[in-house]
């Protein structure tokens, strides 16, 4: 095994990536990240969300480029894509890539013809392609079909055939297999295998660790943005590497980023505040139960694209699940026991507006696309969700939101200059701050997080614990969607862990711990069974 | 069912064609005699160059509407007839090259702004519309001047055998030999999904810019056309001639989100237009034809834009893998 | 991936670059308007004089008045072209219905009605095709203007002819638009005053007003703070119709007959007077105050203009090329590349 940083370059390195930084804005995807992959091997690329996975495979595809270290594929810099293309470099985003409106044929060979005419004829493509395809799908296609009428398995295998169709000398498979079935994945390994013996580098990005075993020479972890480690061969097993993964994090961090452990009085209202029955997020998806009692933080974790984000959605009324109700108890004057002892009244929740309504708030992590307004001061930011309600003969009453948003200043501890400043005056924690105290102020009984501290110094994440904690022990019911395995540890009273669109498994109390929700994401219900497969 | 990609929206123009076709038959069959249907073709003619001038900016996406067409088209003829013969220039190929040669000046510009900087086509060719239609009436006040003879000769022809046909044929044909090029299919592709065209290798800026160069061509054909129907030059037809241009190319089945456009839908579009106004002409509305004319295609384009067809394309809501999914065989 | 904390600072480069145009823009916009009025007063042979403000200030509340539905459609990220449509059909349509025989205020009434329902057809459409308002303005001012001129021809009691209308306009009708009022100047202008007051107050203190500059700067954040934005579009379209409608009627009283082109020059004047006071049409930034500023430059502009015989048509085509450079600035799309 090589150690983090090292750089093992030796002959037959087709791929040489070395210390290349890459970030945006304020996220860094890459730091002084070192990698390499030689001709004829299957090296595969592990780690969790934001391990800067993807960020390596458009690095190599062309797409972006390094902010420092560089790039070399056979001593070539990948320039852009039809430069990357033109040096035998192939890669399949995580995205499936097609082009609506074209026919399958089309899409096969967009790359592969030039400026005015296509370099191969008619016939020569649509042998190919029967061929390649074929083999593929297990059987055949009409290649003139469009290709948005074909269902997600489909289209991934196209994406696929379109990469080997240029015979490349490096392929990369950034989460490939997500799309395919189960049967279409040993389809997928034999087609790895034949472009290792072809003599291509063949990078396998996934999170399926028990199918890595089975084909790659080696494995290189990537954590943080940084490559912890490589391993080779025999030392490939999943609990190194998962190892791996945990461990390059816990020493690399000064101070943990997890909330302190704290004890919590055991509730005395401990009534269902929200709860989510028979709810599919797709047809073919498990159906996801779920009960949010007053006074409990749920965490809701997962790899990216297992649903935990859209059943977040589902609960909060903004997405329309497919089947399945999500109900929220009425609290306050209203709720209460019906004659018999059953349960207060509850609220079907069917839109936004109807859980708002009911007492639920959602809290979105991605500020730039839903919680903040760039346009809009700091002030208007909390503002803007209380105006109307607040509102007297459609005049805004700007004293009482005035007094509204200085308790929550208080209260949340928001370093704010001028409250007319403009929002992006503030820090990326102080603009969360703002977007929980908006939601805070309509007095909610559930609150829906979306990965809250996405992009947040360390100082507001703790004070967004702590912060959670006292509202949960006020009374209120916690859904709290985050990436960052630490935070759920010592704050969350349960863990639910999706997989493939359902709660593959739900954590409680003690058995929250960092490496068996890193495990459960990948599949591992219990760490003993590390021979058996994962689910 | 297979279907090849994009060939049912062809039924909507060409039903409707053949329903004005119809109408025409019973209340003005002088459509279908030979000096009728030279009228028809010298009429239509401008038109369906227009319409195939927006196409491929309409193929590019996304906001994909070239509002500068009817101006660009005015202000093209007025080059033709005002500033050719001070050029001493006349004859077919020179007039041709002239317009050809302005018309891709022009939507290079413009493409190459819209490439580079990545604003909206839309917004762009609006400030081009004002630009061209107000300088336009600075350098010709009033309808005037005329057009060369051999033009103007074209424009009175009565036999549909004539240049007056070859023409809009011939840059049919071209249209037709060029969406069978890679060039245009990348257009196509681009407009559908710049992301997958951009990974895939396809240069977006030199690609937007040559369907801009495209527009261009055809545009300066149609404005000697338009300078043969007309036989002078006139600075105000560029407002009518955005919309119908415009509500041809939704009719045809544009989507005006990208990637989906016919040239054989913008040509029967074009055709519907110009039969729509042929029909309103046959009920002797005298002066009232004009506002007839202006009504019914704004409605015919509202029509369109409510039937929802001209946003065909954009995805629909997402399943719950987010981007990835569009839903199982939807 | 790791996140380095964010110190308290004073602006990115990003918002810094807006925050500096946003202000720049008001400076130059002032500064430029007492250039030109300066200009005018000293090349022009009574610029001052009583007479030429006056009537400058009655152009100046005609094009105001129009540009209150264009600064809304702006300010959530769209544009009306039916503006001169709306304000032409309104234009002939009223003389049409008063020689029709209905009451002067009934007819005014069912005008700005009709206006109003066919703003709201215009920002429900819109919104429902994503936000592209300027195909569906394009064909609805078209199909309603071509309506309303054969509505108007038919009848045969007095119909257009050459796109004018002859009809007993009103006395009081006309005196809105006439600088012979008692009070010394103009109703329309005291009626623009009061519009730029309610408009103003409405952008700036009411929740509805506020809820327009959210959904313009961020149509997604918009709607988790439960936003309509559905209502928003059919609102503001709704309301940018009625002004149109009103500048029609205004400009039936100063004009004395009715014409159907009459509102041709708003379509670019009201986009340059959006521009030029700062409005982005993007959505989100400015606000109708801003505007006025326009209106007021564009008014004296277009004065000393003609003064030097540039004809409207060359301030449409100057100021319909000032729209690239806007939206070069701050309305650039991103690269694909950042998209995957």
């Amino acid at each position: 095994m090589s150690g983090p940083g090292a750089y093992p370059t030796g002959p037959g390195d087709v791929v040489e990536v070395r210390k290349v930084s890459k970030s945006f804005g304020e996220t860094h995807a890459l730091s002084a990240c070192s990698f390499s992959a030689r001709a004829g091997e299957v090296h595969a690329v592990v780690g969790e969300n934001g391990s800067g996975k993807s960020t390596l495979a458009k690095l190599l595809a062309g797409v972006l480029h390094p902010d420092r270290g560089s790039v070399r594929v056979d001593g070539v810099r990948p320039a852009n894509p039809a430069f990357a293309r033109a040096v035998g470099i192939a890669v399949v985003f995580q995205e499936i890539l097609v082009a609506e409106g074209a026919s399958v044929l089309e899409n096969l060979f967009i790359s592969d013809d030039g400026l005015l005419r296509a370099r191969l004829s008619q016939r020569e493509k649509r042998k190919r392609a029967n061929s390649l395809l074929g083999r593929l799908l297990g059987g055949p296609i009409d290649l003139d079909m469009p290709v948005e009428a074909l269902p997600l398995n489909t289209r991934q295998w196209i994406v696929i055939a379109r990469a080997l169709l240029g015979n490349p000398r490096v392929a990369v498979f950034d989460e490939s297999t997500a799309a395919l079935d189960h049967a279409s994945v040993e389809r997928f390994f034999a087609v790895v295998r034949e472009l290792k013996e072809s003599g291509a580098a063949v990078l396998v990005v996934t999170h399926r660790i028990h199918e890595l075993t089975a084909i790659c020479d080696r494995a290189t972890v990537l954590s943080d943005g940084v490559d912890v480690g490589t391993l080779a061969g025999a030392e490939i097993k999943e609990e190194r590497l998962l190892e791996l993964m945990r461990g390059e994090t816990v020493s690399r961090t000064t101070h943990a980023v997890g909330p302190e452990p704290r004890e919590r009085r055991a509730r005395a209202h401990a009534g269902p505040a929200l709860t989510v029955s028979g709810l599919r997020l797709a047809p073919e998806a498990a159906a996801v139960e779920l009960v949010v009692r007053r006074g409990e933080i749920v965490g809701l974790a997962g790899l990216e694209g297992h649903g935990q984000g859209e059943f977040l959605q589902a609960v909060t009324g903004i997405r329309r699940p497919a089947a399945g109700e999500v109900r929220l108890a009425r609290e306050g004057r209203a709720a209460g026991r019906t004659p018999g002892g059953t349960p207060g009244r509850t609220d079907l929740i069917g839109s936004l507006r109807s859980a708002v309504r009911a007492g639920m708030a959602y809290i979105p992590g991605d500020r730039k696309a839903e919680g903040v307004f760039a346009n809009l001061s700091v002030f208007e930011n909390f503002g803007i969700a209380c105006y109307r309600r607040t509102a007297r003969a459609g005049f805004i009453d700007g004293r009482r939101v005035g007094r509204m948003f200085a308790d929550q200043v208080e209260t949340l501890a928001i370093r704010i200059g001028r409250a007319t400043a403009p929002i992006n005056s503030l820090s990326g924690g102080n603009q969360q701050k703002i977007v929980l105290a908006r939601a805070l102020a309509a007095a909610p009984l559930v609150l829906a997080l979306n990965d809250p501290t996405r992009g947040v110094d360390i100082g507001a994440k703790r004070d967004l614990y702590v912060q959670l904690q006292g509202l949960a022990e006020a009374g209120k019911a916690i859904l709290f969607l985050s990436n960052e395995i630490e935070e759920f540890v010592g704050l969350c009273d349960r863990v639910a862990v999706f997989r493939s669109g359902s709660i593959f498994v739900t954590l409680a109390g003690a058995e929250i711990t960092a490496d068996a929700v890193l495990a459960a994401m990948f599949g591992y219900r219990n760490r003993q069974d590390s021979d058996g497969a994962p689910h | 069912m297979r279907v090849p990609a994009g060939q049912l929206s062809l039924v909507t123009p060409a039903a409707l064609c053949a329903v004005l076709l119809v109408v025409s038959a019973w209340h003005g069959p002088h459509l279908f005699t030979s000096d009728g249907l030279a009228g028809a073709v010298i009429g239509a003619a401008p038109l369906v160059l227009a319409t195939l001038a927006i196409t491929p900016i309409a193929l590019a996406g996304p906001a994909g509407v070239d509002l500068s067409i009817g101006p660009l088209m005015t202000f093209i003829n007025i080059a033709i007839v005002l500033g050719l013969p001070k050029l001493g220039v006349s004859g077919p190929i020179a007039v041709f090259a002239f317009a050809i040669v302005l018309g891709v000046a022009v939507e290079a510009a413009m493409g190459g702004l819209i490439a580079l900087l990545r604003v909206s086509t839309v917004v762009v060719t609006l400030a081009v519309y004002l630009v061209l239609d107000g300088l336009n009436t600075v350098i010709l006040p009033e309808p005037g001047g005329s057009a060369p003879a051999w033009l103007a000769n074209w424009g009175s022809a009565s036999s549909i055998l004539s240049p007056i046909l070859y023409v809009p044929l011939a840059a049919f044909a071209l249209w037709t030999l060029l969406s069978r090029t890679t060039f245009l299919r990348n257009i196509r592709l681009m407009g559908a999904n710049d992301r997958t065209a951009f990974v895939s290798g396809i240069p977006l800026i030199p690609t937007r810019i040559g369907a801009h160069v495209i527009a261009g061509c055809f545009a300066g054909v149609a404005s000697v056309m338009f300078t043969g129907l007309i036989g002078s030059a006139d600075p105000t037809a560029g407002a009518s001639y955005t919309l119908s241009a415009v509500t041809a190319l939704v009719i045809g089945g544009a989507s005006l989100a990208g990637g989906r456009a016919k040239g054989l839908g913008s040509v029967l579009g074009a055709i519907d237009i110009w039969l729509v106004s042929y029909v309103l002409s046959t009920f002797n509305f005298g002066l009232n034809a004009g506002y007839w004319v202006q009504f019914a295609t704004g409605a015919v384009l509202v029509a369109a834009l409510l039937a929802g067809g001209a946003l065909a394309g954009l995805p629909g809501s997402r399943g719950w893998r987010g981007r990835q999914a569009a839903g199982a065989g939807r | 991936m790791t996140t380095r904390p964010e110190p308290l600072r004073g602006g990115g480069r990003a918002d810094l670059g807006a925050l500096v145009f946003r202000h720049w823009s008001t400076v130059m916009a002032g500064g430029v308007f007492v250039a030109l009025v300066g200009f005018g007063a000293a090349t022009i042979d009574g610029f001052w004089s009583l007479l030429n403000l006056r009537s400058n200030l009655v152009f100046a509340s005609f094009l105001g008045i129009a540009t209150i539905g264009q600064t809304l459609c702006a300010l959530i990220g769209g544009l009306d072209l039916s503006i001169p449509f709306v304000l032409g059909g309104a234009n002939v349509g009223l003389v049409k219905l008063m020689n029709l025989g209905a009451a002067p205020g009934a007819g005014i009434v069912i005008v700005l009605a009709l206006a109003a329902a066919i703003g709201a057809f215009n920002g429900a459409l819109s919104h429902r095709l994503r936000g592209q308002s300027l195909v569906v303005t394009l064909g609805v001012g078209n199909a309603v203007l071509g309506l309303v001129q054969i509505l108007v021809s038919s009848g045969g009691v007095s119909g257009i002819s050459g796109g004018t209308i002859e009809g007993k306009i009103p006395r009081w009708i006309e005196a809105l638009s006439s600088m012979r009022s008692a009070i010394g100047v103009a109703p329309a202008v005291l009626l623009w005053a009061a519009l730029i007051v309610l408009t103003i107050v409405l952008l700036r203190r009411t929740w509805f007003g506020r809820s327009l500059y959210a959904l313009g700067g961020n149509q997604t954040a918009a709607e988790r703070v439960l936003i309509s934005s559905g209502w928003c579009w059919t609102l503001v379209f709704a309301a940018s119709g009625v002004a149109a409608a009103l500048t029609g009627i205004l400009l039936l009283g100063y004009t004395g007959s009715g014409y159907a082109g009459v509102g041709d020059p708003y379509l670019f004047t009201t986009i340059a007077a959006v521009l030029i006071g700062g409005t982005s049409l993007v959505g989100g930034r400015g606000g109708y105050g801003l505007s006025v500023l326009g209106v007021l430059i564009l008014t004296v502009l277009q004065t000393i203009l003609s003064g030097y015989n540039l004809s409207q048509a060359a301030q449409e085509a100057i100021l319909g090329s000032l729209i690239i450079p806007t939206v070069a600035l701050y309305a650039r799309s991103p690269h694909p590349r950042t998209q995957i």
